[in-house]
């Protein structure tokens, strides 16, 4: 690459361990934003609860300074961490928290569509858990209240 | 204090007793800290404070960004630069504006000599003129006293400043 008159090549410019820091955070972004996330669940509840830091650490059975890590959003937290943080904060990091609530929690709306099938009404209500990514039919013979169903989006 | 090289013939950092660090890598660290952007929401009185670390986070991206591609293509460091306003010297500058529009992180620099910027520090600015934020005030002060130290070493041309540097 050229610069003015001369031509550049950075390939021998000293450049310190920040540059190369700076080049990874770009690298990990993805994982960077999911734990900045977490960290600000973190410190929001600790502040409702008023939790501190140090009493979290002795719950989760850590060292402060893991939660002094965990709060800074620079952590590539293990699904252990994040069960631990999850029970016992009460806060939402893994679908688990939202399948663990049960089918209640489910949002639906109705399509208004009804089978007939053989010799009784059948009607089919159709849901799809948003934490699963798939969807789940259930067949229910001679309920004629029922209809279709699908979770509001 | 100190001067420390972050990219050669380019960019480098002031490094104040007083922190455990130089300003680039201080300041970098903290803007990637949640607990940093959350407590200083908090002491500012933001009400949205999720919002406004993700603000925050989504103008370090961009600052990131900029950076890693001044390093890895012309290695022009001046780009991230524009003079400050009240500079009486015209010498002092902060983040190019022009570059990241709306972005609030600032980082202040010396311009010592043409294409050689040493950073003072940064901030994230919550007023429009500095004096009127207690971070950013800060700053000025930095600037007056990094002023001085290249004043009292006699850092007056590129020679002078490299013996500086081998020295600290």
């Amino acid at each position: 690459m050229k610069t003015g008159n001369k031509v550049f090549d950075n390939s021998e410019i000293y450049q310190s361990d920040a540059i190369a820091k700076n080049k990874e955070r770009i690298k990990h972004r993805e994982m960077l934003r999911e734990s900045r996330k977490i960290a600000l669940k973190v410190l929001i509840k600790l502040d409702d609860l008023g939790m501190k830091q140090r009493e979290l650490a002795e719950l989760m059975q850590v060292s402060p300074q893991q939660i002094s890590k965990i709060v800074s959003g620079n952590e590539n937290l293990t699904i252990e961490t994040q069960i631990k943080l999850q029970n016992i904060l009460n806060i939402p990091i893994l679908a688990s928290f939202y399948e663990n609530q049960g089918l209640e929690s489910i949002s639906m709306q109705p399509l208004n569509q009804m089978y007939n099938m053989t010799n009784s009404y059948t009607f089919a209500g159709t849901y799809v858990n948003p934490t699963q990514g798939h969807s789940n039919t259930m067949i229910v013979e001679n309920e004629p209240h029922f209809l279709e169903f699908e979770t509001a989006s | 204090m100190k001067i420390t090289c972050i990219f050669e013939n380019q960019l480098y950092s002031f490094h104040f007793n007083e922190y455990d660090e130089n300003e680039y890598n201080r300041n970098l660290n903290q803007w990637n800290n949640t607990e940093f952007l959350y407590q200083f929401a908090k002491e500012n009185s933001i009400e949205d404070i999720i919002a406004f670390v993700d603000e925050i986070s989504g103008n370090l991206e961009e600052l990131e960004d900029l950076i890693n591609d001044i390093a890895e293509s012309d290695g022009q460091f001046k780009r991230l630069f524009i003079p400050l306003k009240y500079s009486e010297t015209n010498k002092t500058i902060s983040l190019r504006k022009g570059k990241i529009n709306h972005n609030r992180l600032r980082l202040y620099a010396i311009k010592l000599i043409d294409e050689l910027f040493i950073i003072t520090g940064g901030a994230i600015k919550m007023s429009q003129r500095m004096q009127d934020h207690p971070s950013t005030a800060k700053e000025l002060s930095k600037l007056s006293e990094a002023r001085l130290y290249l004043h009292i070493n006699e850092t007056h041309n590129e020679d002078a400043f490299f013996e500086l540097i081998a020295e600290s």
